[in-house]
């Protein structure tokens, strides 16, 4: 975690005041852990500018609705087009035109940092995942990709050795050897057939003389 | 092997039709369908006697059995072996027991003897087109002869019925070049006064009553043991359904399952046990082998297939030709089926392991 809390994202944001950007500037000259997450958070950043800058293709089927597009680039802002049901619905857009990146929502300079690798990745519209001076939607899904990737890894291979040792711990064992009962069998054979039942066996064959026909 | 016991489940019409149930089912004749059942009801009400056969064709040769059947209404039938003819007769009968065998009106499974109950009809109705042959005669009295035809036309069973009681006297299988594979009926017949004393049973010491096994197992149960591993399907190659499930009553020795499959004309039996085979006290058998595994055949009046696989023994008894069984033993167990049985039987393992209170 941060030393500077908020007010790094702040920093990478261009929001702090002068003197207050100088002595953060000075942090990360000393911190090599802030002026690496601040490098985390400018490459993130340009990553959501990115997003917003993806040429269409030549298919206008290869692209999903100019609606979703618009909710997936508003999650990076607080208050975006998805921010909430009251909100007024967002403008289109049209498929060619680059959006300019939000801005990455901060934290309040009080408020305690949180785990990010600790909470399950937030589908929720912008407005309403992100609380009041929280860390964008946007930001967070992407931040915990890793922890996805981890998951279906391990999910993956619990299966795999739980079905491994299933059919290890499956084969069989000393098992009873057993005779049928043939004579009774022919008896309920007969039975839920509707034949005689009767048990004696018959070994030889003979001929018979021709039956009737209809 | 593998390919002449489909081969042979084929030619008996067992193989999926191309025409929808529904559609054979508009082409039948009602009055068909409505002297099968009602033989069901004569099986119970009406006081006879006779010898019946039971013959089963492999190629040119045959194999008979014959029993003398009495049948009195409120109280059950009376099965008692025929011996064979003497000076070299023609018929090879069930001649090593005299003990007879007492089937009670009260069974939940109507029989009559013939090959033929309720649930067969309800199967038979579904898979074949049933249809009024001109009437013939057996034993000298007239029949009504109903046949269920293929999805192709061609005959693959017929029925005589009594015309002046409706009792069911005669069933043969055919074959799809119209040949006879098994028939089984009466060869003699009296039909008496219901009102009539019964018949004269065999001494009570020397007839022992058949009674099916009396846990008869609802679609829960089947979903409960397939949980645990059984391989239990719901039908089998050539229309063959699971109609009737039952096992034996708490405390016998053994656990086994009897699974009755039909596609209303042909009967197969599927008993499943846990273990695995002794297969020393198979001798007598033939072994052939299917999909890499020992399959026992014997075929007589019946058709014999036993094999072990995966913790479980299979032994396998139908009345259709042996084709059937060998396309039966070829689907039982499915690879998928095993596969599951054994990871749910590690699992299973696995979680007694870790489970203090297992």
């Amino acid at each position: 975690m941060s030393c500077l809390g908020e007010r790094l994202t702040a920093l990478v944001d261009g929001e702090l005041g002068h003197e207050e950007r100088d002595r953060a500037l000075a942090h990360l000259a000393l911190c090599e852990r802030c002026r690496s997450e601040a490098d985390a958070l400018r490459s993130l950043k340009g990553r959501l500018r990115g997003l917003g800058g993806l040429p269409a293709s030549d298919g206008a089927d290869d692209l999903p609705t100019p609606d979703f597009m618009a909710r997936l680039r508003g999650m990076g802002a607080p208050g975006g087009p998805a921010a909430g049901p009251d909100d007024p619905p967002p403008p289109a857009r049209p498929a060619r035109s680059r959006v300019p990146a939000g801005p990455v929502p901060v934290r309040p300079a009080g408020a305690a940092p949180r785990p990010a690798a600790s909470r399950p990745r937030d589908n929720r519209p912008a407005g309403r995942a992100a609380r009041p001076g929280g860390r964008g939607a946007g930001a967070t899904a992407v931040l915990y990709r890793p922890s996805r990737r981890y998951l279906a890894v391990g999910a993956a291979t619990l299966v795999l050795g739980l079905g491994a040792a299933s059919y290890a711990a499956g084969g069989q064992r000393e098992i009873p050897t057993v005779t049928p009962a043939f004579d009774r069998f022919a008896v309920e054979h007969a039975l839920t057939s509707g034949d005689v039942p009767m048990t004696e066996p018959v070994d030889d064959r003979t001929s018979v003389p021709p039956a009737p026909g209809p | 092997m593998l390919a002449c016991g489909l081969a042979a489940a084929l030619a008996l019409g067992l193989a999926p039709a191309a025409e929808s149930p529904a559609r054979r089912r508009d082409a039948g004749d009602p009055e068909a369908e409505r002297l099968l059942r009602a033989s069901a009801d004569a099986a119970r009400r009406v006081r006879f006697e006779g010898l019946q056969s039971v013959t089963a064709w492999t190629g040119t040769a045959a194999t008979t059995r014959r029993v003398r059947v009495e049948h009195a209404p409120g109280d059950g039938t009376y099965f008692t072996p025929e011996p064979a003819a003497s000076g070299g007769a023609a018929v090879q009968a069930g001649s090593r027991s005299r003990s007879g065998t007492y089937e009670p009106d009260t069974l939940p499974v109507w029989s009559g003897g013939v090959g033929f109950t309720a649930e067969t009809l309800r199967l038979l109705v579904r898979n074949y087109t049933l249809v009024r042959r001109p009437d013939g005669a057996v034993c000298g009295r007239t029949a009504r002869v109903v046949e269920a035809r293929r999805a192709d036309g061609s005959a693959a069973g017929r029925f005589w019925l009594d015309a002046e009681t409706g009792l069911m006297m005669r069933r043969e299988l055919l074959d799809t070049g119209g040949r006879r594979v098994s028939a089984t009926g009466f060869t003699e017949m009296r039909v008496h006064d219901a009102a009539a004393p019964g018949p004269a049973a065999a001494p009570a010491a020397r007839v022992r009553a058949a009674v099916p096994w009396p846990d008869r197992l609802d679609g829960r149960d089947l979903a409960a043991l397939r949980e645990r591993g059984w391989p239990v399907p719901g039908a089998l190659p050539g229309r063959l359904a699971l109609y009737d499930a039952r096992r034996p009553a708490t405390g016998e020795p053994g656990e086994a399952v009897h699974l009755s499959y039909s596609d209303g004309l042909t009967g197969v039996s599927v008993f499943v046990q846990r273990g695995g085979l002794d297969e020393s006290r198979m001798s007598g058998w033939r072994r052939t082998g299917s999909r890499g595994r020992t399959v026992y055949r014997r075929d007589a009046l019946e058709h014999w297939a036993v094999w072990s696989r995966d913790g479980y023994v299979f032994t396998v008894l139908t009345d259709a030709p042996g084709g059937t069984a060998d396309a039966v033993a070829a689907a039982l167990p499915g690879r998928e089926g095993a596969l599951r049985a054994r990871l749910a039987r590690g699992f299973r393992r696995l979680l007694s392991w870790v489970d203090p209170t297992g």
